[in-house]
């Protein structure tokens, strides 16, 4: 995040930059902390989902080394300290982005609205959960795992018990990644059955989540 | 009698160690051992025995990594005599023994070594070392009572407690009678021959004194093998310390136990028939992603039908079980190679079934790629030099690009970050004074990666020299293995704060 020198008006939708322009609709400027820029706010999330896509296509690459990936999480961890400067009055920018259709651009947006650790952010993402489907619903699963769930564990557990089993599952495996498995896992025998392959997928991932060595050992 | 072992030089230098009369101890690094020395870490987890009986004092090597040594002579069992030096590890111990038989009586061994340790061991708690009033400067080292319990399947109560179910360990097979041992978070119970076990089996002449140990603690539950001489093998696979799942068959000797976790854990609250129903259904699954990730299950789940499934797709050689036929590579053994071997000349299974050969790393099919470098097929010659490159660590790129070609198969593993617009050729005959001048020592290896022997657990600094995707493939040979201790959390999560 870059601070200005001046307090001079910033342009409030930059709209050069694809997919991740921030919305006219949600322009960052009102209430926008001081030396915010929404054009670098805009770089640093699109450098962020793309780093994020990256690194997650790395990790069983043959093309990649572990410390490539370690320098991958560095410049991930650079752009996400630069974009949670913007605080609050990054919230709508980043809920217009998660609504849009960008996989990488999605992910991004929902780990960075997790990692602001402000309650209605982090419930902006339970709440993208509970509409999402197919495409969606998986770029959501990877922030979920990977950001801080500590706001929406209570949200994230009712997900599990009662949504539909799309978005239960996806639920089950963010508190199966965090080590917090839920009661829940009981149905993943059912889950790993059902008629949407999506959830079958999923399912047979958090099976081998919860049944590693060191999962065990966390619970 | 009595035995008092000093420790003159070593991490716990100045203590001492008493044995008295008709009892036994053991030393080692762990806490199996009754006398522990965890900052010895050439000492192993239990390195020797000493039994004290009425006229003579035995000290045992317990299969120990380093050797026990008595006056400087290697051990595997010897008489204890007053004075005597023991060394072991990093540990040095005078015995002082009270008592003794003066010298020239008749061997005590005739009359009392001889007979089972067992004799010479009272009834009554399973561990039987009593820390010595005398002399006043011995400082017991005793643990407080053993942690260690018989335990029977009526003494553990029906409320398992916080930590989740508890564990039965089940003896189906072997030369002695069924049996089982239930052990409640917090208790250990060591399997053998002798009574020393809490399960013991003495009809068992292939199975140690103290053959393994399952500790279970806080739903987790861990066997090790207590350096015994034929090994333990768990689900078939040799182990020296893993983590258990529910379902897992262990063979000591002659002997078959199989693990019941009861309570939490996926899958295990279903039936065994429903699990293995599940998977199977998995295993059919028309789409392949499921399929593909229904396997990484039964990796991470130690399924133990898994590497027959996979041998028996390979055999039909089919794009569709693409899945199966990269796992086996995988997790293939030696005996694997004449059907892997057999997938690497299946031209009509693409350029891709090159990728199954650098997976699996045996030598053997080195010669197959360097042949399909030669050749014409400029998209096979490429896959050919990823694989050696995945063998052998060398890239062998030439000068010559051609296009990218398009996806050989759809069900990929791995999704190549940033695809190039075109492919650099390989220079087959660089490929091939390589593999000349590597040959004669790579060809004496079972499985190579990235220029490095994998052979059994791989270290933190081989896989630090591993790309991710052999690292990933080798972590989870480890753990089909039962030989990791990560979790798919470690795997995957992010390492920034």
């Amino acid at each position: 995040m870059t601070n200005r020198r001046d307090d001079s008006p910033d342009p409030v939708t930059p709209s050069r930059l694809h997919p991740l322009t921030l919305s006219p609709s949600h322009p960052v400027t009102p209430g926008r902390p001081p030396g915010v820029i929404p054009e670098v706010y805009a770089k640093h999330l699109e450098e962020f989902a793309f780093l994020w896509g990256q690194r997650q296509a790395a990790l069983r690459s043959p093309d990649y080394m572990l410390s490539d990936v370690a320098r991958l999480e560095e410049r991930l961890a650079a752009h996400r300290d630069g974009l949670l400067l913007a605080g609050e009055a990054a919230i709508p920018a980043l809920e217009a982005v998660m609504a849009g259709e960008d996989p990488q651009a999605v992910s991004a947006a929902a780990y960075i609205l997790l990692s602001l650790k402000i309650p209605k952010a982090a419930e902006r993402v339970v709440e993208a959960l509970l509409r999402a489907e197919a495409e969606k619903l998986e770029a959501l699963r990877q922030p979920l795992c990977h950001g801080p769930i500590d706001l929406i564990e209570k949200p994230l557990r009712d997900a599990a018990e009662s949504a539909p089993a799309p978005a239960a599952v996806t639920a089950l495996e963010a508190l199966a990644f965090h080590h917090r498995p839920d009661p829940a896992v009981d149905r993943l025998v059912e889950y790993v059955q059902d008629k949407n392959p999506q959830v079958r997928r999923t399912a047979w991932h958090i099976m081998a989540t919860l049944n590693s060595a060191g999962s065990r050992d966390a619970n | 009698m009595r035995v008092t072992l000093e420790i003159v030089s070593g991490p716990q230098s100045g203590r001492k160690l008493v044995v008295r009369s008709g009892y036994s101890a053991q030393v080692g690094r762990t806490e199996w051992a009754d006398f522990a020395f965890p900052d010895d870490n050439q000492m192993s987890s239990v390195h020797f025995m000493v039994e004290c009986g009425q006229q003579a004092c035995l000290i045992r090597d317990l299969h120990s990594t380093n050797g026990t040594r008595v006056n400087g002579r290697v051990i595997s069992e010897s008489i204890l005599n007053d004075q005597d030096r023991i060394d072991a590890g990093q540990t040095c111990f005078v015995a002082y023994v009270e008592d003794a038989v003066p010298s020239g009586s008749p061997d005590p061994r005739a009359t009392q070594v001889l007979a089972p340790p067992a004799a010479t061991r009272p009834a009554g708690p399973s561990i039987a070392i009593q820390p010595a009033a005398e002399p006043p400067e011995a400082v017991p080292l005793l643990r407080e009572a053993s942690p260690l319990r018989r335990t029977t399947l009526t003494d553990v109560p029906v409320s398992a407690g916080p930590a989740g179910g508890r564990v039965v360990l089940e003896r189906i097979d072997g030369p002695c009678e069924k049996q089982n041992v239930a052990l409640l978070s917090g208790q250990v119970v060591r399997v053998g021959r002798t009574e020393w076990a809490e399960l013991a089996s003495p009809l068992d002449g292939e199975m140690s004194s103290l053959h393994f140990a399952v500790e279970y603690d806080r739903g987790v539950c861990r066997l090790r093998d207590l350096n015994s001489t034929n090994g333990t093998f768990v689900n078939g696979n040799r182990v020296t310390e893993t983590v258990l799942a529910d379902g897992d068959k262990i063979r000591a000797g002659q002997t078959t136990l199989v693990l019941h976790i009861e309570g939490g854990g996926v899958l295990r609250s279903a039936s065994p028939t429903s699990a293995a129903a599940c998977f199977r259904a998995a295993m059919a699954d028309e789409d392949p992603a499921v399929r593909r990730e229904a396997l990484w299950a039964a990796v991470w789940t130690r399924q133990p039908w898994l590497r027959e499934h996979c041998r028996t797709l390979c055999a039909k050689a089919s794009p569709e079980h693409w899945g199966a036929i990269l796992m086996l590579a995988i997790l293939g053994r030696p005996q694997d190679l004449p059907q892997i071997l057999a997938i690497g000349r299946a031209a009509e299974l693409g350029p891709r079934r090159f990728e199954v050969l650098g997976a699996y790393g045996h030598p053997a099919p080195v010669a197959v790629l360097l042949q399909a470098m030669a050749g014409d097929d400029a998209e096979a010659a490429v896959a050919a030099a990823a694989a050696f490159k995945k063998i052998t660590g060398v890239s062998v790129d030439s000068d010559r690009h051609v296009p990218s070609p398009p996806e050989a198969l759809g069900e990929s593993e791995a999704v190549q970050p940033g695809p190039p617009h075109e492919v650099v050729l390989p220079d087959p005959r660089r490929a091939k004074a390589h593999w000349d001048r590597v040959k004669a020592e790579v060809s004496q290896w079972t499985r190579s990666c990235c220029g490095l022997e994998m052979k059994g657990k791989a270290s933190e600094d081989t896989l630090a020299q591993l790309d991710m995707q052999s690292r990933w493939e080798a972590i989870c040979r480890e753990q089909f293995e039962g030989t990791c201790s990560r979790s798919l959390v470690e795997l995957e999560a992010m390492r920034i704060p």
